[in-house]
């Protein structure tokens, strides 16, 4: 169901909150043992808060924007009083004593919190297996990943056990999963999303976004989390960075007389032929419409994948080295001293990849054994900037796959560090960049599973974005409607309501 | 023999040896919050008390700058003649300490908030003869950071404690150019660099409770030589006199080992002074530099300090030291010394403005506030002034008035020290005041010559002694009561 | 850059982490082809030395105003050893050369 959907239920009385929470609910116990998206799911609280909102409602005072959606939070963002893990033993047991900002703004909204969704161990990976608690299944073919590393986020989307989910973006961890679970996934602008509260990896490409079944859910979710925050000097007022305020009503903005980029180098080896066919076909649609659509070259491309990796496993080298035993999270329990009791929680705390990551950025910033790295990449990341900032000048969107291959088998992934950082590649540079960047389904592949494509817009401009996003989505269809062909319709929510003989509101 | 050989190069070496001195030193900025976070920087609260998500550095918590730390270091920089940088930048210092929340300190590394100014300061000026000489020493660099928590080492149990009120405590560190070449120009620099952080309130100073510490660099080298010797990192030093004792040991260590071992034989090392064994002891040493992997914090833009803030900080910098001894110069016709000794700490330097404020005599004060205030003072908690500015004017002048004697007046400052009653309570009770009224020393004195006739006779055959004598006996008389002064005059004249 | 085991050993010992000799092993052969694969921004590196830097933004600041964060009951619920509101940790010795 859309968020739409779910409020005109509400303002017509044909159901109440806690019924709709009680359905979601439902759902969830009996499916998401086979899709295994939430690692938390707040039964109590969520039926609490529907209790409440029912209430505020025939008190007939106002809710806000937001009111009675049920909202999946992947959980590497703090959620005060629910264990908040970031898939990872190390915070096996820890109950944040704070909401994230974003967190607050979703309770102010009048939203939901339904459950904390699995993820790659902190946001490091692509595809949800690096969890230290579960695998989760894409809900389009459960043998295959629903990628990551917001894959719990994505999956609870798809498989209907919420109209709404937040993830988490380094890299490419929203969009990526957002493609192989055939849902619409922002990265915002960095800055225009508050970091207070997200479990931090890689602090300057962290970013944290919406994923929901289409377009217009996306862009009134993004509405409600974006703005400034006196906790994160790094978040911006929108409006003095120069954005032009936000659409209030989304489609039919046209893009007629827009110039669409294709970047070049996307489409050399490795991109999947039926991704590109589906690319170059939302880049005829778009010519349709009245758009130019231009093939560019961005060569800073190849620089990307390294320039993301030496960054952001050096931030995180640093990020995680809080996690010492000492003042919360798991205390290993064999140790003859301090130090002892430090190494063998952090070895017995993390994961493997996560450990890799935390020493591959070691070395890059260790002065023992770095040629200059971690300053190498920092002068490239101001490169691929300056690159983004002048294709901007000249074009209003880039065009582009999210991936380069369909959903792969799940424990199928290359163990090889290098094989699998590649899921990344027509991600990172939009995160290096800190433009925002939309990835959106735009059909199928011929064995059924779901291809995304990504547009991406100049700092501040996901208005241009989603106005592009939603005229496409007509020609696809909104990805909400499409269930899995497994799993029980969505509009089955309502149906099993109406039909338990539930009163009329 | 060989043991003689050492001995005596050491005991003669000493002209032959120079000392090169370079201080790192931490002050607590005067905050009322956390540079990164909204807690208390109070002193003396309860076991993390002062602590919350971000100073504990909890998952998905993030630091905010606090300004008044942007424009206390920025002072600091100022009144040291440093250049402040327009753009400067927070890296993370990586390293994994039990006291360190993050497993990183927020630090400035490459682009430091100051850079490059001087401090000038005068050895010799501790006797009132003294020869002085002024000495610039550089200043390389102020950065702004974090403090670090607390460990408490309960005795004989095997754990440790930790207390985060300290952590994310605002700091200075200044670092001086290795530019000083003897333990008292150390502290010579300390004590002018106290002095101007206090002036400029920027920092409390206390070095009891830590909010001032100070790291040392020490070399020697044989004199003429332009090369740096091995040098020593010194650490925790609590007070002056500790400071100057460390380095006088330290340098007379190195010295020994530089005769005895020769230059090779002083290895680059962390010592700490140990005040008990009066001695420093190696902590740990420098095998390599230590691998901090520094990098720009990425949770923290560049801080920006524009034209008009700048001068905004500058103008709200009070007089310094230097420049309020030039006008006590001026306008209290004081002599360098005194001048140097009442402004070399601010607090004093109030204290003899307001008491020369009630009209009292401007080198009368001085001469109280410097030779007879640092008795009762020295017992004094946290060095405070224990008389009030108001009272000790009223004491000094009760004693121009001739009301009491200038050795009353003593005894009078003493008493109000401990009962904090004012001179014309003490005074009163104690049944203190002066005599003089001529009528009742006349008599006093009659009775004296009376008594005494041979002195009389002695004063009238000329002799000079007679009359100290005579004298002595008045005051006896009167319980010290007497006006001298009077009485000598009414003395001569009854004796004539 | 060459990378050995003795270079995965010294960057553990930083990080703080422990590996077997196979895990060593493997991370040293994986780091090696990484810092292979790094290479290609060594070359980019000298081509752009004239690139200005990003404008950076403005400074963000806070007011110094104390606020206290409510609850300390919540703030340390997951610090196990506590004694009279301290944390506890094993001893740590002070590194003194005898």
């Amino acid at each position: 169901m859309t968020i739409d959907e779910i409020q005109k239920g509400y303002r017509d009385k044909r159901f109440s909150v806690r019924e709709i929470v009680t359905e979601y609910l439902e759902r969830i116990r009996k499916l998401d043992g086979t899709i295994g998206a939430f690692l938390t799911v707040c039964d109590d609280s969520a039926l609490q808060k529907a209790a409440e909102l029912d209430e505020k409602r025939s008190r007939g005072e106002e809710t806000g924007p937001l009111a009675g959606i049920p909202v999946a939070v992947k959980d590497n963002i703090c959620t005060r009083g629910i264990r908040t893990t970031c898939a990872s033993r190390v915070l096996e047991d820890f109950i944040p004593p704070y909401d994230a900002t974003v967190v607050k703004k979703l309770k102010e909204a009048d939203a939901i919190l339904i459950g904390k969704a699995n993820l790659d161990e902190f946001a490091m990976g692509s595809s949800t297996e690096t969890s230290a608690f579960q695998t989760t299944r894409n809900p389009w073919d459960i043998t295959k990943v629903p990628g990551g590393s917001s894959g719990g986020s994505a999956a609870a989307v798809a498989a209907g056990f919420a109209p709404l989910a937040i993830g988490s973006d380094t890299g490419g961890s929203i969009r990526q999963p957002s493609a192989f679970c055939g849902v619409v996934g922002l990265k915002p602008t960095y800055g225009s999303v508050s970091r207070y509260g997200l479990v931090a990896f890689a602090s300057s490409l962290d970013q944290i976004g919406p994923i929901a079944g289409n377009v217009k859910d996306c862009a009134l979710a993004f509405q409600v989390l974006r703005g400034q925050d006196p906790n994160d000097s790094t978040s911006m007022q929108p409006d003095a960075a120069g954005m032009p305020s936000f659409p209030s009503c989304l489609p039919d903005q046209g893009i007629r007389g827009w110039k669409i980029g294709l970047p070049r180098e996307c489409f050399r080896h490795g991109l999947h032929p039926e991704i590109e066919e589906s690319v170059r076909e939302c880049g005829r649609l778009f010519e349709k419409m009245g758009a130019t659509i231009r093939e560019i070259s961005l060569p800073v491309w190849d620089m990307g994948m390294n320039v993301y990796y030496i960054l952001s496993s050096a931030e995180a080298s640093s990020n995680l080295a809080r996690y010492d035993g000492i003042r919360y999270g798991i205390r290993a329990k064999d140790y003859n001293n301090l130090e002892e009791m430090i190494v063998h929680t952090r070895s017995e705390g993390f994961g493997w990849e996560t450990k890799r990551r935390i020493l591959l950025g070691t070395c890059v910033l260790s002065s023992g054994y770095e040629k200059g790295y971690y300053k190498r990449a920092m002068r490239l990341r101001d490169k691929i900037r300056a690159a983004f900032r002048k294709a901007f000048q000249e074009y209003d969107l880039l065009l582009l796959p999210t991936t380069p291959t369909l959903p792969f088998d799940i424990g199928k992934q290359h163990s090889d560090p290098l094989e699998m950082y590649l899921a990344d590649i027509h991600t990172v540079s939009m995160s290096i960049a800190g433009v925002p960047a939309l990835s959106l389904p735009c059909g199928f592949s011929r064995s059924g599973l779901p291809i995304g494509v990504q547009l991406a817009a100049n700092h501040f401009e996901e208005n241009k974005l989603f106005s592009a996003a939603s005229l496409l989505e007509r020609e696809f269809g909104p990805s909400g409607r499409n269930t899995p062909p497994d799993m029980p319709p969505v509009g089955k929510i309502v149906d099993n309501i109406l039909t338990r003989g539930g009163k009329q509101y | 023999m060989k043991q003689k050989m050492k001995g005596s190069h050491a005991a003669d070496g000493n002209h032959l040896f120079e000392t090169v001195i370079g201080l790192e030193i931490h002050a607590e900025l005067n905050t009322k919050s956390k540079i990164f976070c909204s807690c208390s920087t109070r002193f003396g609260s309860r076991p993390n008390e002062n602590t919350c998500p971000v100073c504990m550095g909890l998952p998905g918590t993030l630091p905010v700058l606090n300004e008044e730390a942007v424009r206390l270091a920025a002072r600091a920089g100022i009144a040291l003649h440093c250049s402040v940088n327009r753009v400067s930048r927070f890296d993370r210092k990586n390293y994994f300490y039990p006291d360190l929340p993050k497993a990183y300190q927020i630090t400035q590394y490459d682009l430091p908030l100051c850079e490059s100014g001087y401090l000038d300061i005068e050895t010799g000026q501790d006797r009132p003869n003294g020869k002085r000489r002024i000495h610039r020493i550089g200043i390389s660099r102020i950065h702004l950071e974090e403090d670090a928590g607390k460990l408490i080492h309960p005795e004989g149990e095997p754990v440790t404690l930790l207390d985060y009120n300290r952590a994310g405590v605002p700091l200075i560190e200044i670092v001086t150019e290795p530019d000083m070449r003897s333990p008292e120009e150390a502290a010579a620099f300390l004590k002018a660099l106290k002095s101007i952080l206090e002036y400029t309130e920027v920092s409390d100073c206390r070095m009891e409770q830590g909010s001032l510490r100070c790291d040392v660099n020490l070399s020697v080298r044989e004199m003429g030589k332009t090369d740096f010797g091995t040098k020593v990192e010194i650490k925790n030093l609590n007070s002056f006199r500790e400071i100057q004792r460390a380095l006088a040991a330290e340098a007379e260590r190195q010295r020994e080992q530089y005769c005895s071992g020769g230059p090779d034989s002083i290895l680059p090392e962390t010592r700490r002074w140990d005040n008990g064994r009066g001695r420093t002891v190696s902590m740990r040493t420098k095998e390599g530099n230590q691998d901090y992997r520094y990098f720009p914090d990425p949770d923290l833009p560049p801080v920006f300090l524009d034209r008009s803030l700048l001068c905004l900080i500058r103008n709200g910098i009070p007089e310094l030291p230097e420049q309020k001894k030039e006008r006590f110069l001026r306008e209290y016709g004081l002599n360098p010394y005194e001048a140097g000794l009442l402004t070399g700490e601010k607090a004093l330097a109030d204290y003899y403005e307001e008491v020369v404020g009630f009209g009292v005599d401007s080198r009368e004060a001085a001469h109280w506030i410097l030779d007879e205030l640092p008795r009762i003072r020295k017992d004094a908690e946290n060095g405070e002034i224990p008389v009030k500015s108001h009272y000790l004017a009223d004491l000094i002048q009760k004693i121009g008035e001739g009301r009491i004697s200038r050795n009353t007046g003593k005894d009078v400052l003493m008493e109000m020290a401990v009962t904090r009653k004012t001179p014309g309570e003490i005074i009163r009770e104690k049944g203190l005041s002066q005599i003089s009224g001529p009528a009742e020393l006349q008599k006093i004195i009659r009775d004296v010559l009376s008594r005494n006739a041979d002195a009389v006779q002695d004063y009238k055959k000329g002799s000079a002694k007679a009359i100290g004598f005579l004298m002595g006996q008045v005051m006896k008389a009167s319980r010290g009561k007497a006006n001298p002064n009077l009485a000598r005059s009414l003395l001569e004249e009854l004796l004539s | 850059m060459k990378v050995d085991e003795n270079t995965i050993r010294y960057l553990a010992g930083l990080a703080k982490l422990e590996f077997s000799g196979e895990e060593t092993t493997r991370l040293a052969e994986e780091f090696q082809k990484i810092f292979d694969h790094f290479e290609n921004i060594s070359g980019a590196y000298s081509k752009m030395m004239d690139e200005k830097p990003e404008p950076a933004w403005e400074s963000v600041l806070r007011k110094d105003e104390v606020k206290p964060f409510g609850s300390r009951q919540e703030l340390f619920q997951n610090t196990k050893p506590m004694r009279d509101g301290f944390l506890i940790v094993p001893k740590v010795l002070e590194q003194e050369k005898k």
